[in-house]
């Protein structure tokens, strides 16, 4: 799914998150947003993903301008916040089955795939359980395993090496990732660790100050200036 | 629509329920991990508005035979907690958006604006169903005093 963003402007009072940012992502991409804390990141994807209201600007998603209201265009994309709100007195079976119904996943074999991922993300011994009654980390690959069953053509998600999730978790993101893109799924995530994503990305692009400095690819990206900048950023230690 | 997919749920549950964690638990550790996970759940907000609706239906039948003599008046008392109780659960439906993990859950979900304000909704009026009981009772002990006109 090709990811088009227009112009997009969005200020908090007198700071302005994303200034007149327009970006393109092509299918079959693992794409990571680079920055500094209030870089615009996390205000970049609730853009992308629509919700957030901008000022101006517009999101495009397979060329067709998207808002919350495109539930078409919505089934086709997961997005998974930082910190996702699940349901304190929901089981992670709930969620998984919530999920499924709600992007219209076909039922054949979808049984034996839940449970492997369950088993994959050590998460059978708890399925059952209430969202309240397992960890941070826990939680977020819970949510992660019904996204993963829903297999959506483009993923948003914030912060995903940050998240509190054990390798496991982890390497099941880094694995289903590869082999989505390969699929021709687009992965956009967000994180601080460059070396994560010159790793794991096909792309990397470097935010600043709601702008984006840098859009290529990560095994060229250590020859830009914006990386460097940002490195001594990311790197600086704070004075005694 | 209901969001929720029973069936999927029915059809897993057996299937994950030899691994669930809870089965390797004395119940001393099942307890204790029932009492340490967070106390989101809302039993102490059920057993306060049971409470309230107890004692309510207590002054009801206690104060019947008053009720029933000054109708005019307590229909308008039964009238005003009715109020009451209306302002604050608008209140509360604006306050919800905010803190709800339910509804923030919900706009990370392919859901239409107006799904998720049905979904709300329909938690609302299970909600609502504790006022009906009070209304009930109260307009019930009224209902009797309509054997004697009041007016006239």
């Amino acid at each position: 799914m090709r990811v088009q963003a227009e112009k997009l402007v969005k200020k908090f009072g007198w700071a302005t998150a994303l200034d007149e940012l327009s970006w393109e992502v092509e299918p079959g991409q693992i794409v990571a947003v680079l920055g500094a804390n209030g870089a615009g990141k996390t205000t970049l994807l609730n853009a992308l993903t629509g919700c957030l209201a901008l000022d101006s600007g517009q999101v495009l998603l397979d060329g067709q301008p998207f808002t919350p209201d495109r539930g078409d265009l919505r089934r086709r994309f997961a997005f998974i916040p930082d910190f996702p709100p699940a349901p304190p007195n929901w089981t992670p079976l709930r969620f998984i089955g919530t999920l499924l119904k709600l992007y219209g996943v076909p039922t054949a074999g979808l049984e034996k795939r839940v449970l492997e991922l369950l088993e994959k993300m050590d998460l059978l011994g708890v399925a059952g359980w209430k969202f309240r009654q397992l960890s941070h980390g826990q939680s977020y690959k819970a949510v992660l395993a019904a996204f993963l069953a829903a297999d959506p053509e483009l993923w948003f998600v914030d912060e995903p090496f940050s998240s509190g999730m054990d390798p496991r978790g982890l390497n099941c993101f880094k694995e289903y990732a590869r082999e989505a893109a390969g699929r021709g799924r687009t992965i956009i995530f967000t994180t601080q660790i460059i070396e994560v994503a010159e790793q794991f990305a096909h792309r990397i692009c470097v935010l600043d100050q709601g702008q984006i400095k840098v859009y290529a690819e990560s095994t060229r990206l250590r020859e830009t200036p914006a990386l460097n900048n940002l490195l001594s950023q990311l790197r600086e230690s704070p004075k005694p | 629509m209901n969001l929720r997919w029973q069936e999927f749920e029915r059809a897993m549950r057996p299937l994950i329920r030899e691994h669930d964690l809870r089965h390797r638990m004395s119940f001393w550790q099942k307890l204790n991990h029932w009492l340490n996970s967070s106390p989101t759940l809302p039993v102490t907000h059920w057993a306060f508005r049971g409470v309230i609706s107890l004692g309510f239906a207590a002054f009801v039948l206690v104060n019947a035979a008053d009720i029933r003599a000054r109708p005019d008046v307590w229909l308008a008392a039964v009238g005003l907690w009715g109020l009451w109780f209306a302002v604050a659960r608008s209140q509360l439906i604006q306050s919800l958006a905010l803190t709800d993990p339910e509804y923030r859950a919900l706009w990370m979900l392919p859901v239409s604006v107006e799904g998720i304000f049905r979904h709300l909704l329909r938690r609302f009026g299970c909600g609502g169903m504790w006022l009906l009981f009070e209304f009930i009772l109260a307009y019930g002990v009224l209902a009797t005093a309509a054997h004697d006109p009041l007016i006239g």
